[in-house]
């Protein structure tokens, strides 16, 4: 299961705004990174509607990246991992409500368990950054590299390995 | 045709990696076994059994070496008659190790002599009873008696190792023999599993799994597979290690902001901060007398062992070869620690003296390694290694030596623990 992000959230709140238009409700999408764990998303009610009601137009969220990259065997933003985090803050400044999990990971080089400790540390590195903008409500969490997005060897894998994802809880 | 063999050594130049540690060779040589152990006819079946497992035991250690029966100059009722040391000393033989199997009413019962064939002496002799159902156990006591009795060492074959065998996404426990044998998953489906470690006891392991996505420390009871959480910080909960005195656990936690060593006391279940620096301090293993513990930390720059002490908490470094040294594992005799080591991308498992980080010897190379822990006596280490993204479980003396895999081929396999 691919981790949700805020590709998804974007989507689920444009089609509640149309439902919302057409007299029915809908959950928030949660963000489950347990992949053993099935998503909870509740499906939508069908109900006929009325009469054709205007459409609005559709509104365009600003949608920041959700993943931040590192050097090996690093945990310190460089300038473009800072500009998503702002990026990222400006948005959770808007959406208040909205809790956060990173999620620290690593490539594949050198000792498992301290690539779980390293893994915290980006973890960390990210939260702090959004906590300096006044972001709560988040949750860290350090997979090292058990969980690579990318199974291969070679160095465009592991940057791909490198990184922290931010997902909505 | 010279342009091209030219252009052929220029591509392959590249790809070939000078190698990056020489590997430990010891001066050692295995002593030469004659292994003799008779019985009654209808006993034969069991008597092969315990004869192999005790051969396949002392052999894999790679202090004995097994001598074909072949060579043997006596038949088996003219050596149950009388011990000719000379006929041993002739063909070689260096220990000589006479046994007798019966059945009683309580199960198996063995008479063992150990020679020292050289010096023309009996060195030891004894009786050992197992149940019915124990005759491979038997082979591993009988292995324990001669290792003991020629090295003056205690034998390490009458103990278990466990592993974690991932399949997909889900992890099991699995508790071997140390020869590999009698394979159980002693605990199935966990999420992530990572890091287990024997209590002092053998009874209880100590280990870090995640739930809904988030790291905890547990620990499983072996017997009655009971799980209790000890350990559920935010942010990280990895690493856990049982003093050998029983009454800690160390583990690396990251509440307070990074990672930090900490003490959980088993009887007042209180956790106490250890180490308190900004680096990552991580992987803890304890001296023998639990008085200190030596843990990975990257405060000068790169990761390297440290060690602390419990009752100050002052830290020293203790490897001083290499910039990349980490996962160490304090061996039972306490004279020197067990680490993994990487060079320009390769990997070794390499021992060094505890006191200073001298003497280092790199014992093993190739592939990823990692996880060492020793056996129980000090004289053989596991690691795990993968190769073609296939990790696998092996084991190799301390002292120098080769590498045997002891698990499936076929299975990924991974964090090995000895028992105690």
């Amino acid at each position: 299961m691919k981790l949700n992000n805020y590709s998804t959230l974007g989507m689920a709140l444009v089609l509640s705004i149309g439902l919302v238009f057409s007299g029915c409700s809908t959950t928030k999408n949660h963000a489950i990174v347990d992949k053993s764990v099935a998503p909870v998303v509740k499906k939508v009610e069908a109900v006929t509607p009325p009469a054709p009601a205007p459409v609005p137009a559709p509104i365009v969220i600003a949608e920041p990246a959700h993943q931040i990259y590192f050097e090996y065997d690093s945990s310190t933003l460089d300038p473009s991992a800072a500009a998503i985090l702002d990026a990222n803050a400006e948005w959770l400044v808007a959406n208040p409500s909205t809790s956060i999990m990173i999620a620290g990971n690593c490539d594949e080089r050198g000792s498992r368990e301290y690539n779980l400790a390293l893994g915290q540390e980006r973890a960390d590195s990210v939260k702090a950054h959004l906590a300096a903008r006044g972001i709560t409500n988040i949750e860290t969490v350090s997979f090292g590299e058990e969980k690579a997005v990318c199974e291969g060897t070679g160095a465009a894998c592991w940057a791909q390995n490198r990184r922290a994802d931010i997902t909505i809880r | 045709m010279k342009k091209l063999v030219l252009l052929w050594l220029c591509l392959l130049a590249p790809s070939v990696q000078a190698a990056q540690f020489d590997i430990y060779t010891p001066e050692h040589k295995p002593l030469k076994l004659a292994w003799i152990i008779g019985s009654d006819i209808e006993n034969e079946t069991q008597r092969r059994i315990i004869h192999d497992v005790t051969e396949q035991d002392l052999n894999s250690s790679q202090s004995f070496v097994s001598m074909d029966s072949l060579s043997f100059l006596n038949n088996t009722s003219e050596i149950f008659r009388q011990v000719v040391y000379s006929d041993w000393r002739v063909i070689g033989t260096e220990i000589l190790t006479v046994a007798r199997l019966r059945k009683t009413n309580r199960g198996w019962e063995v008479n063992i002599a150990v020679h020292d064939a050289v010096l023309s002496q009996l060195l030891a002799q004894t009786k050992l009873h197992v149940k019915t159902t124990q005759a491979r156990r038997l082979g591993h006591l009988i292995a324990d008696f001669i290792y003991e009795t020629a090295l003056g060492v205690k034998g390490h074959f009458d103990t278990h190792i466990l592993y974690v065998h991932k399949h997909g996404k889900l992890s099991d426990l699995v508790y071997i023999e140390q020869d590999g044998s009698k394979r159980q998953n002693v605990g199935r489906n966990f999420s992530l599993l990572l890091s287990p470690d024997w209590s002092p006891n053998n009874q209880l392991v100590a280990l870090n799994t995640y739930v809904d996505n988030r790291p905890r420390l547990e620990t499983f009871h072996l017997g009655t597979g009971k799980r209790h959480v000890f350990g559920k910080f935010s942010g990280l909960n990895s690493t856990p290690e049982w003093s050998p005195d029983g009454k800690y656990i160390a583990a690396a936690l990251s509440y307070t902001g990074n990672s930090e060593l900490h003490l959980y006391n088993v009887a007042t279940k209180k956790w106490r901060q250890l180490t308190h620096h900004w680096a990552i301090d991580t992987t803890p293993t304890w001296s023998p007398d639990s008085k200190m513990i030596a843990f990975t930390s990257n405060r000068s720059g790169k990761p390297q062992i440290h060690r602390v002490s419990i009752k100050d908490g002052l830290v020293q470094q203790i490897s001083v070869v290499g910039s990349y040294n980490t996962t160490p594992s304090w061996s039972p005799r306490g004279d020197r620690i067990a680490f993994i080591t990487r060079k320009k991308w390769q990997y070794a498992l390499a021992t060094m003296r505890a006191d200073d980080g001298t003497d280092v010897r790199y014992l093993v190379t190739g592939g990823r390694i990692e996880s060492p822990s020793w056996s129980p006596n000090a004289q053989m280490l596991l690691f795990s290694r993968e190769k073609n993204g296939l990790r696998s479980v092996y084991r190799t003396p301390s002292w120098g030596g080769k590498a045997q895999a002891i698990t499936p081929a076929n299975e990924d396999a991974s964090d090995p623990s000895w028992s105690h």
